[in-house]
């Protein structure tokens, strides 16, 4: 027996009520952003211009495994994302775990850079690659948040975390291939600042962009 | 099969007819969770108008996010992360806002606690005798202040003074009531 005080708000509801389309297999959702944000990186990069030594980059380890960890993070963060936009994650909000053990290896990749490296800083400006960024992440932010906004997550600060990752470090593969600087030091503030400022921002807003 | 699995095969079903419009199955889902709701959140909480509140935000988000639930799926768990978030959500609010910090004027334990009990309401009469022999400012500031519960700002700008002035004066009024009061 139904409590009584429930009744007119379930008559209500009952009333509203309209035939939905279940939301699509996360993967199903997730691909066409991953293509899309694939081929506006590209573009992106060719309005940028590529930097003139990506052959020999290719050739090294270094850099190849470093872009490569970006993609996974990138990829596995927006799968996490798509999961996490239905309010049981399907069982999977386990899936967290990847790109942040992915974030974990980067990031102490990066400490280990920055003590053994020497830098130049004569090269130092933090509006560097300032624009750049935003070119890189903007549009695929905006789309993926877009998105995950047609799910209900019941997680919202790990989403925008998730979020974040997926679009920091896809813009960041497009920052490699067009910026010169190689060094962790500029990694650190011409290629992932704008990104984690951007994030902090967004991080702050999650539970009202993601309200519901 | 056991009882909770027929539960949930039950609102499984209701759910794939809900989405496809049928309001009747929809209808008797609603009233489900409700019911199954109410009764898990009566257990964990310490007021029963708050469970009321969490279900019935609960049936919104249910409503709401109802195209999120995909038939090939338990739909318990589906339900139960609603359930969490919605519990979590709203004890947030309630906590951020200090309202668990007020409480009923008619509650018993306040009454005890902070009301002068009947057979010493004598002490009333002490406490008005000694605001009696206050200056008629300094009783209004106190009054205001002390009783009344306006700010120190409010009463500045009733009593056409300035803040710190009617700090002062409440503070010399209090002074004399200590005094009078022994």
């Amino acid at each position: 027996m139904t409590e009584p005080v429930y009744n007119s708000l379930i008559e209500n509801l009952t009333q509203d009520l309209k035939p939905v389309r279940p939301l699509a297999h996360p993967v199903v959702r997730i691909l066409p952003w991953v293509f899309l944000t694939l081929m506006y990186i590209t573009v992106a990069g060719f309005i940028h211009g590529y930097r003139t030594d990506i052959p020999e980059k290719l050739q090294e380890y270094l850099f190849v495994f470093e872009v490569g960890l970006a993609l996974f993070i990138a990829l596995s963060a927006a799968f996490a994302s798509a999961w996490l936009s239905i309010p049981d994650a399907r069982g999977r909000s386990g899936l967290t775990a990847v790109p942040l053990a992915g974030l974990f290896v980067f990031c102490a990749l990066f400490v280990f850079r920055l003590v053994t490296e020497t830098y130049d800083y004569s090269y130092f400006s933090l509006a560097h690659c300032l624009g750049s960024g935003v070119l890189m992440g903007l549009i695929p932010g905006a789309f993926l948040c877009f998105m995950m906004k047609k799910g209900a997550t019941t997680r919202p600060y790990m989403m925008s975390l998730m979020n974040i990752l997926a679009v920091g470090f896809a813009g960041y593969i497009g920052l490699r291939l067009t910026c010169p600087l190689d060094s962790a030091m500029d990694g650190t503030f011409h290629h992932l600042l704008p990104f984690i400022i951007g994030g902090l921002g967004f991080g702050a807003l999650a539970q009202k962009i993601y309200r519901w | 099969m056991s009882q909770a699995q027929a539960q949930n095969d039950l609102w499984q079903e209701y759910a794939l007819q809900a989405q496809k419009g049928d309001q009747r199955a929809y209808n008797a889902l609603l009233k489900d969770i409700a019911q199954f709701t109410h009764g898990y959140l009566i257990g964990t909480l310490s007021r029963k108008d708050w469970a009321e509140d969490i279900v019935q935000d609960v049936l919104v988000s249910v409503h709401k996010s109802l195209h999120t639930y995909s038939a090939e799926r338990p739909f318990r768990p589906w339900l139960m992360s609603i359930i969490a978030f919605r519990r979590t959500d709203f004890l947030r609010k309630h906590y951020s806002s200090r309202s668990h910090l007020q409480t009923d004027i008619e509650s018993p334990s306040f009454l005890a606690s902070h009301v002068t009990n009947e057979p010493l309401a004598g002490e009333y009469k002490d406490i008005e005798a000694a605001l009696s022999k206050l200056p008629v400012k300094q009783r209004d500031v106190f009054i205001m202040t002390k009783i009344q519960g306006y700010s120190i700002e409010e009463v500045a700008t009733q009593l056409g003074m300035s803040e710190s002035a009617v700090k002062v004066t409440a503070h010399r009024a209090q002074n004399k009531l200590k005094a009078g009061l022994g």
